[in-house]
Parts: structure tokens; sequence; C-alpha cells
């Protein structure tokens, strides 16, 4: 066996067409041990947004960060940090045991509409256009020397929708393959980097018998497998794609096999590789998920990895998630929301938690703080936010392993899919408009008389539900 | 504990002078409000509507800081008064269970608000949401400081611009007078709020003599210098302040208002202030400047992009001490790399420049307690200027002279 660093613990596998499993990755440089499925923080430029690094450490359970190469492109070939001569988490402020994962692209990246060369890809990053060349690629791959190393892939624009030619497949097959080869040979692993090949999304597996006998040659040199599920399935608005059973990540182009063991299953075929060695590869999906509901489909699906693009993209919003998995014991199974929207008027006086059903890590910041910071433009609201958010991420994958060990992950999915969905779909409460005028009656004249408010605590919950 | 060499008791402040320099006018007191005890000499950061710029309330406290600031006005505007009324006060909304600070909201008016206009009544405004005309008077402001719940509050005074001259200078102080006693007959909770005068008057010797005699009658918990630090020439403002020190009562605190570049806290320290505020160093930290002990570096420069030492050897804060010693060790290329890139690089640089502030304070305090406060000046401006004296202001040179402070030995 060629990878002793991933184990899988337990596996629904059998079990109807759950494929969810969990299991452990060794990660020998920072001497840490991840429990999957499990998150990863994406980073931007080095730095997870609205954390300032003490609060990483003091307030956050945050192990595993994805730092994408995008982020530093604004001065290719010079790059201020691959000059620094110490380990690069100390440049970032982070613990040394922090896990980092570098990508080639942000989890969020926008796709470009330029084409890839042979020797580099083109991307449009938040300063413009930019060329990333294999070789410097690999430079940061050395220089930043991380836990895990995914690969580059050419993708075709995947904002066209199109499916690429015969020739354009020849040529995308031919380049990964050897961008691949170049990062094999060139980044040292023996420090303990483990590579992580691109699985190339929109391709039929026939075409790609060059990529996997390649991928068959190095099998000593790959630790896991980097899946780019299309992702504009998952930020669709129609909940139908969610809860479809035949919920299909390759769609449009639907040709990528939809669960990756069925893709193992596909490379094997192809390219005479054991099927057992694939399959126990870890498998990370390096795009964004915008809902809960998405990662869970996707543990269903049999993936590890995932980045956590919510808790931020909520917090940016002014939305406290509120779900846990499993959900609460709900009176009734009916519809809930899975956040809440504290730019609502009706929290301007709410003295209660944040948390409900998951940690509470804000400890005695209440909503109607984070409503005023909201509405006064606070940065702090944002800071708070994805503190909060982050631990409900961290809560509910927590949850998820221990259903997957215990079985009962596909029951309580379904419950999941059943509670926190329908009208209150998380789309709709990252748009939500807001309407909030700034109240100055303490300076009219003559200021009429006003309806005394009259705040709640959570004490008074508390005193309502023992005086019941 | 040996007995303050001056001392004063109200209903809701205990101030305690605990050491004189044998030189200056400097002093060091412990102050007990509501909310705790409080160290002077001391900067109060501005956390203008109720929060540190990106900053959490267990951040702030982190830095040690006892005492902030909200501004009457913001918090006027939003949450509101009901709100603030029906949590229960600032403190709880913003679960800080330290000291707060609140002005009067009349400066922030008159400074933001082009078209504020003032006659007796009070402060007249339009409503920067609808324009609808508005007007805050002594009576409002102290409605809505006793809602807020601040541990100080501060009167309502008539601020003019320091350049101004003639009549009006002596009108606004007159009115500052009328005012103060018009905040003393509403203010409703002088046991739990301490009210604070302003002394007004310009840059005229004889106006704040007449000020500080009128204001000490009323004999306020505190007293502040205001209507300075609004463009006068230094060596006035060192006079005006020097001239109420001199009168103002020893056993009471005495609050610069709107002061916090280091070199005016340091000389106005040995002048006899206690406490001083500012937005300087927060505002400044997001456009990327960072306070150092050599005098504030901007880390966007490029000269910052590969240096990779942390902004202030000197500094022991959180961004700027070594991982080793449970800090952040951030370095100026990490600060050039993320500042007006991403809000954490402005969070950082807030952070280090509250720190700087506040530490200068706690430094000097405790140089005062040591008998040792003119040492700790001269240091302080070798290290500014790299121990180039020609480059020292005269105004710092000529104030820091009248205390007996001789910056060029
Ligand atoms: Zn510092």
């Amino acid at each position: 066996m060629t990878n002793k660093l991933f184990s899988v613990r337990s596996s629904t596998e059998g079990n109807s067409r759950i494929l969810a499993r969990t299991g452990t990755l060794l990660l020998p440089k920072v001497g840490q041990v991840l429990t999957t499925p499990a998150l990863l923080t994406p980073s931007t430029r080095g730095t997870l947004p609205n954390l300032t690094p003490d609060n990483v450490k003091n307030v956050t359970n945050i192990k595993a960060i994805q730092v994408s190469v995008e982020c530093f492109m604004g001065k290719l070939p010079s790059v201020p940090f691959l000059k620094y001569p110490g380990d690069i988490r100390e440049i970032f402020c982070l613990e040394d045991d922090m896990i980092m994962v570098l990508t080639p692209r942000a989890s969020n990246a926008e796709p470009s509409n330029r084409a890839n060369c042979d020797d580099a890809i083109e991307m449009k990053t938040v300063e413009g256009f930019r060329k990333l060349p294999i070789k410097n690629f690999i430079e940061f791959a050395q220089r930043f020397n991380p836990d895990i190393l995914v690969c580059p892939l050419d993708l075709p624009d995947s904002g066209s929708g199109a499916f690429p030619g015969n020739n354009r497949i020849k040529k995308l097959v031919h380049r990964s393959r050897c961008w691949l080869n170049d990062i094999i040979e060139k980044v040292d692993t023996t420090n303990d980097t483990q590579i992580f090949v691109s699985v190339l999304p929109t391709v039929n597996p026939f075409y790609q018998k060059e990529y996997f006998s390649f991928i068959n040659q190095n099998l000593e040199s790959i630790k896991g497998l980097n899946f780019h599920p299309n992702i504009s399935v998952l930020f669709s608005d129609d909940k139908d794609n969610v809860e479809s059973s035949e919920f299909n990540l390759s769609k449009p182009c639907g040709l990528t096999p939809r669960d990756p063991a069925s893709y193992v299953e596909a490379v094997s075929k192809f390219s005479n590789v054991a099927m057992d060695d694939l399959l126990e590869l870890p498998r990370y999906v390096s795009s964004a998920c915008t809902l809960p509901h998405h990662i869970l489909k996707l543990v269903s699906q049999g993936y590890d990895l995932f980045n956590d693009d919510i808790s931020v993209a909520y917090a940016n919003a002014g939305v406290a998630l509120d779900f846990t998995f499993p959900a609460p014991p709900f009176a009734n199974d009916k519809e809930r929301n899975f956040g809440i929207s504290l730019w609502k008027k009706m929290y301007r006086i709410d003295m209660t938690s944040v948390h409900c059903h998951s940690t509470d890590v804000l400890g005695t910041h209440k909503k109607a703080y984070i409503h005023h910071l909201l509405n006064a433009k606070e940065m702090t609201s944002a800071v708070l936010l994805t503190i909060h958010n982050t631990r409900v991420m961290e809560d509910f994958f927590e949850g998820i392993r221990r259903t997957v060990d215990n079985n009962t992950f596909e029951q309580e999915m379904k419950r999941f899919f059943q509670i926190y969905s329908g009208d209150n779909d998380g789309v709709k409460l990252l748009r939500e408009s807001r309407d909030i005028v700034p109240v100055a009656s303490a300076f009219v004249l003559d200021r009429p008389p006003t309806r005394k408010l009259i705040a709640f605590y959570n004490d008074d919950l508390l005193w309502k539900k023992n005086n019941k | 504990m040996p007995s303050p060499l001056a001392s004063s008791a109200s209903k809701a402040l205990t101030f305690n002078v605990i050491a004189k320099c044998s030189r200056s006018k400097a002093r060091a007191s412990t102050m007990i409000l509501p909310h705790g005890e409080v160290q002077t000499p001391m900067f109060m950061p501005v956390a203008t509507q109720a929060s540190l710029k990106g900053l959490t309330s267990a951040q702030l406290a982190q830095l040690d800081c006892k005492l902030c600031l909200n501004n009457t006005y913001h918090l006027g505007l939003k949450p509101g008064q009901e709100v603030l009324d029906a949590v229960g006060g600032a403190h709880k909304l913003q679960s800080w269970d330290r000291n707060i600070l609140t002005d009067s909201g009349g400066f922030q008016m008159v400074s933001l608000l082009k078209l504020a206009t003032i006659n007796e009544q009070g402060v007249k405004f339009l409503s920067p949401h609808d324009g609808t005309p508005m007007l805050l008077t002594p009576e409002h402001s102290m409605s809505l400081q006793n809602s807020i719940g601040s541990d100080i509050i501060m009167q309502l005074d008539d601020v003019v611009s320091t350049l101004t001259t003639g009549p009006r200078v002596e009108e606004a102080m007159w009115r500052s007078i009328r005012w103060l006693d018009r905040c003393i007959a509403a203010h409703k909770y002088p046991e739990r709020q301490n009210l604070f005068a302003i002394i007004q008057g310009g840059i005229d010797d004889d106006l704040r003599k007449i000020c500080c005699e009128e204001m000490m009658k009323r004999d306020t918990p505190g007293i502040a210098i205001g209507g300075l630090s609004g463009g006068e020439d230094k060596s006035s403002y060192c006079r005006t302040v020097s001239l109420c020190t001199d009168i103002l009562p020893q056993n009471k605190p005495r609050y610069c208002m709107g002061v916090g570049y280091a070199e005016d806290l340091i000389v106005s320290v040995a002048l006899g202030a206690d406490l001083f505020d500012c937005v300087f160093p927060t505002r400044t930290a997001r456009f990327g400047n960072a306070l150092t002990s050599s005098g504030s570096i901007n880390v966007k420069k490029g000269q910052y992009a590969e240096d990779f030492s942390p902004l202030d050897f000197d500094c022991t804060c959180p961004v700027c001490k070594p991982k080793s010693e449970g800090g952040m060790g951030a370095t100026k290329a990490f600060l050039h790399h993320l500042v007006t890139k991403e809000t954490t690089g402005a969070h950082l640089l807030t952070l280090h420049n509250i720190h700087y502030q506040l530490n200068l304070m706690r430094k000097a305090r405790e140089a005062i307690v040591d008998d040792k406060y003119p040492e700790y000046v001269r240091e302080f401006f070798s290290k500014r200027y790299a121990g180039d004296k020609t480059r020292y202001p005269q105004w710092c040179i000529d104030a820091l002279a009248s205390v007996n402070i001789d910056l060029l030995a």
C-alpha cells in the first residue's frame, strides 16, 4: 500500500447509495492528525478573513487552512515572502502546527476567459488578469512547504459551460499530465509534503487514459485526490438540485462520474490501477460550497476534505448561522431557518445570545449588539459573526463524523434536509435586503412620546420557561 | 499603602494622587470609578459607535484598557436612546464591563455638521438622515448620557474654534458655565455617573482663569480642559494647559480633550494633565500608519515589502511580541502585504497603535512613581529623533523648560 497517511475508519459503504466515510489523515510535518470529514479554512493573502491571528488561536479551533498562490501573484516574479528565510507559517503569524494546504487558485476563484499556455495558467485575480507560470508555482510549493500540495489543472473556461472539443481535450490532458510530472519531479516530498492530484472534472474518463496511466506510474508520490465539482450547480437557487437524489456535480457537462468512488472505478478500469490503492486516497473538494446541504451531499458521496467558505460569506452578509448536525430535536419537524439575518429590526433590543443550538463562543455579545454594529457599518460585526459561524461549522463537522461512525448519517441527513430547507433557503438570506433607517428621536424637537421598549435577556427566556 | 498626596471622593469617583514629579507638574494617581479602578496618566481609546474599529471587547481588555470612549452623538443616532434604555445602557450593549466616558455630543455636531448653529437653548442642527430640524440642549445631552450609562459624562459646552477671537470666545465661555448649571440640574444619576465640567475660553489667559474659577465653584468630580487641539499653535496650547492646571484643584482629575499625539501627551503630562483621548491612533492605523518609538511609519511603503522585522523592536503589544513570548510575531512585510487589502491588516495596526498609546502613559506613570519623569521624557525624545537634539521641536523644549525639565541636558 502506497499511502499510509490516510486510513478510513468507518464507512457506510454497502448501505444504499450513501458512501460517507470517516478517516484519519496524518500530517507528519506539523505533527497533526485530522479526522475526516474535515474542514479547511480558506485564507486570503495569508490571513483568515476577519480574524486576526490572536483570534484564530484564542477563539476558534481552526486546525487547517487553505492558501492559494493566486493571492500572492501581485508582484510575480518578485514575491517578497519567497525570500523569507524561516518557516512560512511564521510570516503569516500562524501557529507552528497549523496544517497548510496550498492550491493554485482560491476556492471561490473567478474563471478566467483567457486560455492557458503550455507552461502557465491564466487567472483572473482581484488585481486583474495574471499569468502563473508552472515553474513559479513550483517555486511557491518549495518555499511555502505546505502539508498538502494541490496540483494545477489545465481547466477549460468553466464560465461558458461549453464542452471542450477533441483537440482541446487532448491538449488539456497532456498539459495536466506534464504539470503533474514537473511537480512530482521538482517538489521535494521528503519533508512530508503530500501531493494531491487534481481530477479533470469535465472530461470523460475514456479520454483521460494518458493522465490515468501517468497517475498509475506515480502512485508512490500521490497522496490524495482533488476534485472540482461544478460550482454553478451548487450555487443554483433551485433547491431541487440540492434535494435531488441524482444531484449531479458535473452538470452541465455531465461527464464526471457522480461520486468519487465511481470515478475511482473508472480510473482503475482505464488504467489498470488496483482499485483499493485509489479508494484509500483522501478526497478533497477544492470548490466553494455555500450551503451546509451541499457539504452533506458531498459527504454522502464519499468526499473527505472541504473548504469552509460558508462562515465568512454569511458573516459578511450579517447572518449568524443557526444549525447543528444532527438537527436539534424540535417538537415538530417544521422548517427552520439555518441562519438568522441580524439586519432585521426585530433584533435591535434582543439581548439573547447569538448561538441557539451551537457552542457559545461570543460569550456576552448579544444579537442587539451585532444588529447595532451592522447598522453602524462597524467591522466588528463581521469579526464576531465569523467567530460564531466558524464554530457552527466546526460543530457541524463534528456531528457529521459522529453520525457516520454510528451509522445514522443517512437518516440525519434526510432530517436535516426536511428541517432546514424550503423558504428559508440560505441564498435568500444572503440576498436579504436591508431597509433600516437610523432613529434619531432623542434629538427631535418636541419629541413625541415613544412606546417604551423592553429588551429581553436570556434570563427572561429561562424565567418564562420555568413559569409556564 | 501610604496616604495619598491629594484626594477627593464624590459619590461615584474617588481620586488619589499617589506620586508627584519633584521637578515638573506631572502626577500619578488612581481613580476609582463605578466600573473599576483606573490609573493615570492615561490615554483613552475612542470606540465611537460602541466598537473599536474591528476589535472585540476581549481584545481591548487584553491590551489592559480600563476606560474607553463612546460618542454620544453617534449613539444617539444608532442605536438610539430607546434602544439604549431598553438594553440597559452602553456597557451591556457592547459587553464592556470596564469604564466608559462619553462626550456631550456638541463637539461632534459642530465639527461634523456644517449647518449646526448655537444659541442659548442649545445646538440646532439638521438631521443627517432626513434634514429634519433638531436640537441638542444640555438637558438632551444629559438625558442621552444617562441612557448610555457612561461612568464619566461631559457637560454640553459651547465650542468655538480655537482660532476664533473677539467677543464670541467670551460668550462661549460664559454660556458653557450656564450650560454646566443646566447639566447639573438635569443629571439624573450623580450617584453612578460623574459629570465633568469643561473649561473654555480659547487661548485667552484671562477668560481661562475666570472659567476655571467659575467651574471650580460647581464642584464637579472632575474637570476637562476643552476647546484646544483645534489648530492653535503649540505654545498657546501649552501655556493654556499649564495655566489651567495651576488653578485647578490638585485633588481632582484633569482631562485634556482631543489630545493624542505622543509628543503632546508627554508634554501635557509634565504640565499636570491626567487623562487624554483622541481618534488619531485608530484612524491613522486604517491608513497603514504604525506608531513607534521612533515616530510613525507607513507600512504601505515599498521599503517594508521585504522587511521581516517587527514594527517596533521595543513594542510588547500582542502583534509585535514574538510567538515565543505568546504574541503573534507580525513583521512589517506581513503588514505591508495586508494593509489596505485585508481588514485584518487594519485590525492589527489598530491593536498595535492602541497598545502604543496605553503603554506610553503606563510607562510615564511608572517613571513618575519612581520620580524619574524627566529622564523618561529625555529618553522618549532621544529615541524619537534618533538622538539628534537639533530636531527637537522648540515648543517641546520651551514647554518642558517651563516645568523645570531640560530636554537638552
Ligand atoms: Zn506592536
